[in-house]
């Protein structure tokens, strides 16, 4: 059976991850975004009232998950709708979770990992295959009574589906059955129970017929019926129950189970192979739902994080959306945050509002420290949240699907000017260009930093320049001034001629008075950087000789 | 008339030793696959018919076999006699008085049976063989004496009455409660009320899984004795049809002993056609090629098509095929002396050869497509050890000292395989030496075949006739035995063209290799 929230029409198996989802993770820092969906806040009169402890299992579903995007349209609202039924019916998902994390764990402690072993030993494989029956058969009711209970609530075709399914994969009928096989060969597992006072033992009850074939040995078994019955226990030695055996033993054409050691062996053969035999038939049922909870733990657990990140917002004041997906050269956005950020620092950061229509190359160029990286990040973070299904920090965000994503950051230790550093540089953008589609987005932080400006200038022209006219999206935060100056002019040129060059230019904005907002704003790119800034500070106005007065 | 044995022995076959011939011909690779690796029915291949009747006898048996549709009869009859064979000695061991009798019952049944069923298969048959016809007429002086008669129908009478009645066993606050019942009584049970909505267990089971094939496992099957559980409930049993046990004990008395060996060893030699029909089916799906040999003494020998059966299944197994070959000795050639480049097929042509004449005298098919093979007294053959590492007198004195009883005592009309002989030898010594071993075995009218790298040989004698191995256009390999005197020049550079690693070949090859990286 099928759990089917993830994806409409498969389960989570073998789905493709982004390229170099490591590089993602880290230069996003998504670990901190996994880690506050494992937990939860709790809070009380609108207050926080504590954050649990981190739920590893959900850190490491978000980690799985968070990194396989979606790659449509339709993938994105079927994971949208069920988010909002489970922020809606938050005691759903929550309860839904936990039975799937008990049977698993239950499920463990019978031993899952150690695999399907052998028949070897008659006796261990009965039990087991009792228990974790009896284990299934247990959790799927509870689970169908869950869904059933909230299905009326339910506006996602995944919850709605999911709880179609189970009452027909697992209806009345099969759980009425599934419980009287349980019963039936209770008498193997089930030891003494007190009732009323009195101890009762359960005992079999088997009818079966056969044929005397040569040399007269018992053969063509047929199993008439097998059950169990509870009856008062008494000890053997007792009176009574030695008057009990007396009658008993007075009944015609009949012996005791206990009549000889030898009988008493073969009788508890039998019972052994009727129990194995009864139980082999439900390897099926056990194989049909130990992936549908394996896979229910993992897909709620999902679910689960979504509403604990909702509350990690609702904690900072911030704004939540569901994306809206565009034309791939657009990208909007209204008071979008650096989610990130906002939990690390436990702050509401701020936002930026942009309208970045038809064009495929964005290069953003500024002074340090002026919001520029945490701009991208922005960017990046909710691209990946909204191609996961999920709410993005925003009031309004709405881009196109980039299944091929990529994040080239060159990191502040790293940018020590050092040829094995550019190689290693060059590498890595080599092996994104081959793992290139017309699905792509290239978020490059500083590239290229690693060697002189004039050098780094020329390596990003030619890259960028031949990837742009490719088709790829790319949002670039550089230094590398010559470059963004040369892409600038050209640009420039193209639209004197009427043309779109497709390209836009953004800084971070500076105030009159040289106050940074650390917003973004779309602009000429500034030709001067940290350094003349410094140079102004320290020295005085420097001369640009490019004509122009500064 | 009596019937003594369908491969024509004088007494049955007790493990004999492997002629010498087998492993130079791989024929000892082929009968692994033919025998599966059982060493009886191996023996019987192992054993050389005598005299050209007895090839002949089991030829037309095996035709029989081939064309009559006998084998799923024959098999039938051997599955199910080693069956009755385990019923005896279960007979035989078991301690208990009672069940002896019974496994008696059974044991008859199937005997009787078995006989009755081959019979009557042999006779829509109609079989045209020899072998066959006796031991039809044997089979129906058995099955219509009155004694067979009366055994098959109280065995029969006694086992479809026990096996008519049901045991009923109702386990239940630990008492076990027996019951027998018969139809009649089955039609009242469908009256019970207390009884669940399934008829059996493992209908309410189906609902589970009713693909699954798992059996029900019966605790009692695992011995033949009966277990006290069993002798609890034929206790009860016996006590409810006392009148069946007195007769089951009658016939043990009557009859306990009754099986005629002659069948028991018909089922025994039947494996011989058996093992050999399986083979060849199996290897005409995969494409081989069988024929039954013409014997005629009279013509010449010859075949078209011949290839080498154990080469075949080699290659099968690594996709590749076989070449096949014709060829034919002319009315006055005793030998073949074949020459031709390394690696060009002449071992392989004279191993197939040598096949071609054993399995023809064991009565079998043949791998070709058309042969005719004369009788042969024996089949001698000499290889050349190539591993050795011996000094080249050590190895030419090996050679002569393996030779040297193969002509002291050779029959006459022998067939001959002789694969490089004198190879360390110096061609001057090497010629005068094989062509006394030829010019021997035609005085003693063998045939057979020599193959050599000196073509000088085929000078020997007017019954001496010259083969050789070719090669292609290119010249290479194409395996093709043709009768041609042609002298061996060596063929290194043939050999590094067939691989391609000729200076203008690999040039080419590298620059294919270096444009794909």
């Amino acid at each position: 059976m099928n759990v089917y929230l993830l994806y409409k029409d498969r389960e989570w198996a073998g789905i493709k991850k982004y390229y170099d989802a490591k590089s993602i993770v880290q230069d996003l820092g998504l670990k901190t975004l996994y880690t506050n969906a494992g937990k939860d806040v709790v809070f009380e009169n609108g207050s926080v009232k504590n954050i649990k402890d981190q739920d590893a299992f959900i850190y490491d579903t978000m980690s799985k998950v968070m990194v396989a995007p979606l790659v449509s349209k339709d993938e994105i609202v079927y994971r949208q709708e069920i988010i909002k039924d489970c922020l809606n019916n938050e005691d759903f998902i929550k309860q839904l979770y936990t039975e799937a994390g008990r049977i698993m764990s239950e499920w463990d402690k019978l031993g899952r990992k150690s695999g399907y072993t052998g028949r070897q030993d008659l006796a261990a494989w009965a039990e087991k295959q009792i228990h974790i029956t009896e284990l299934f058969a247990g959790g799927l009711t509870v689970i169908k009574g869950l869904l059933k209970k909230y299905r009326s609530s339910f506006e996602s075709e995944g919850l709605k589906a999911l709880a179609q399914r189970i009452c027909i994969e697992f209806d009345d009928e099969y759980e009425k059955n599934i419980e009287k096989l349980i019963k039936d060969v209770s008498f193997y597992t089930k030891g003494n129970e007190d009732k009323d006072g009195n101890v009762y033992t359960y005992m079999p009850k088997i009818r079966f017929k056969g044929k005397l074939k040569a040399g007269l040995k018992l053969e063509d078994i047929v199993l008439l019926d097998v059950d169990s019955e509870s009856i008062k226990y008494r000890n053997p030695k007792s009176t009574i129950a030695k008057i009990v055996e007396f009658k008993n033993s007075l009944t015609p054409n009949s012996f005791s189970s206990k009549l000889t050691p030898a009988i008493e062996k073969q009788v508890e053969a039998f019972e052994q192979n009727i129990v194995n035999y009864a139980m082999s038939f439900t390897r099926s049922f056990i194989e049909k739902f130990s992936n549908f909870f394996e896979q229910l733990l993992l897909q709620t657990a999902f679910y689960r994080g979504a509403v604990n990140l909702r509350h990690h917002m609702k904690r900072s004041g911030i704004e939540y959306c569901f994306p809206t997906v565009c034309d791939n050269k657009n990208l909007s956005f209204i008071e979008l945050k650096e989610f990130v950020m906002c939990m690390e620092q436990r702050v509401n950061a701020v936002g930026n509002t942009c309208s970045i229509l038809n064009k495929q190359l964005v290069i953003i160029t500024g002074a340090n420290q002026g919001g520029k990286s945490t701009f991208l990040r922005s960017v990046g973070i909710a691209q990946v949240m909204m191609q996961a299904g999920l709410p993005v920090a925003a009031e309004d965000f709405s881009s196109g699907i980039f299944p091929s994503l990529f994040t080239h950051f060159t990191r502040r230790e790293d940018s020590a000017m050092n040829s094995g550093r550019l190689d290693e540089e060059l590498g890595r953008m080599n092996s994104i260009i081959e793992n290139l589609d017309d699905r792509s987005l290239v978020l490059l932080n500083e590239s290229f930093a690693t060697t002189t400006e004039v050098d780094g200038s020329i390596i990003a022209y030619d890259i960028i320049k031949a990837l742009n006219e490719a088709g790829v999206k790319i949002l670039t935060v550089t230094h590398l001034l010559s470059f963004a100056k040369k892409m600038y002019s050209e640009s420039e040129e193209r639209s004197k001629k009427g043309e779109d060059s497709g390209i836009t230019f953004f800084c971070a904005e500076r105030k009159p008075d040289g106050q940074r907002t650390f917003k973004m704003i779309q602009s000429v790119p500034e030709l001067t950087s940290f350094g003349l800034d410094l140079y102004k500070q320290v020295i005085g106005t420097p001369k640009l000789y490019d004509g122009s007065e500064d | 008339m009596g019937f003594e044995s369908i491969l024509d022995l004088k007494e049955p076959v007790k493990g004999l030793t492997e002629p010498a011939f087998f492993l130079d011909l791989n024929i000892d690779q082929i009968l692994e696959k033919v025998t599966l690796g059982n060493r009886r029915v191996r023996a019987y291949y192992e054993y050389f018919p005598l005299d050209a009747e007895c090839s002949e006898y089991r030829r037309h048996i095996y035709r029989d076999i081939r064309t009559k549709g006998l084998f799923e009869a024959l098999t039938k009859y051997t599955d199910n006699y080693t069956e009755f064979r385990e019923l005896e000695r279960k007979k035989k061991e078991t301690r208990g008085d009672i069940q002896k009798t019974v496994w008696n019952i059974y044991a008859i049944k199937l005997y009787t049976e078995n006989l009755l069923t081959l019979y009557s298969d042999l006779k829509a048959a109609s079989p045209e063989s020899e072998g066959m016809t006796d031991l039809l007429n044997y089979l129906d002086k058995t099955v219509s004496s009155d004694d067979f008669k009366d055994k098959y129908e109280r065995a029969e009478a006694l086992s479809a009455e026990l096996d008519a009645l049901d045991v009923r066993v109702t386990y239940e606050k630990g008492r076990i409660s027996v019951d027998v019942s018969d139809a009649a009584d089955r039609e009242k049970e469908e009256d019970d009320e207390d009884k669940p909505s399934y008829a059996t267990y493992e209908e309410f089971l189906d609902f589970f899984d009713k693909d699954n094939e798992e059996e029900f496992v019966n605790p009692f099957a695992k011995v033949f004795e009966l277990t006290g559980f069993e002798q609890e409930v034929v206790k009860v049993v016996s006590k409810r049809i006392p009148d069946w046990f007195k007769r089951a004990e009658k016939l043990y008395d009557d009859c306990s002993e009754f099986e005629d060996t002659c069948f028991l060893r018909l089922a025994d030699e039947l494996a011989f056609y058996l093992s050999f029909y399986v083979f060849e089916t199996k290897m005409k799906e995969i494409g081989m090629e069988f024929c039954e040999p013409e014997c005629d003494n009279q013509k010449n020998i010859e075949a078209e098509g011949l290839y080498d059966l154990a080469l075949a299944i080699v290659n099968h197994d690594k996709g590749k095929i076989v070449v096949s070959n014709d060829f034919y000795y002319d009315e006055k050639d005793l030998f073949f002396v074949l020459t031709g480049p390394n690696q060009g097929g002449k071992t392989t042509f004279a191993r197939s050869l040598g096949q071609l004449v054993y399995f023809s005298m064991m009565g079998l098919s043949v791998a070709a497509k058309k042969a005719n093979v004369h009788w042969f007294s024996d089949i001698l053959t000499h290889f050349s050890v190539e591993e050795s590492v011996e000094s080249g007198r050590g190895k030419l004195m090996e050679e002569l000292v393996r030779l040297s009883p193969m002509m002291k005592h050779s029959r006459d009309n022998a067939f001959i395989v002789i694969n490089e002989l004198f190879t360390t030898a110096a061609n001057y010594d090497a010629i005068i030496m094989g062509k006394n071993v030829l010019a021997h075995f035609i005085g003693k009218n063998c045939h057979g075949i020599y193959v050599t790298h000196l073509s000088e040989l085929c000078d020997t004698d007017e019954h001496v006739a010259g083969l050789s191995a070719q090669l292609d256009e290119n010249g290479i390999q194409n395996f093709k035995i043709l009768r041609k005197k042609v002298a061996y020049e060596g063929c290194a550079e043939n050999q590094i063209k067939k691989y391609k690693l000729d200076y203008a070949s690999l040039s080419d090859r590298l620059k294919g290799i270096m444009n794909r990286a």
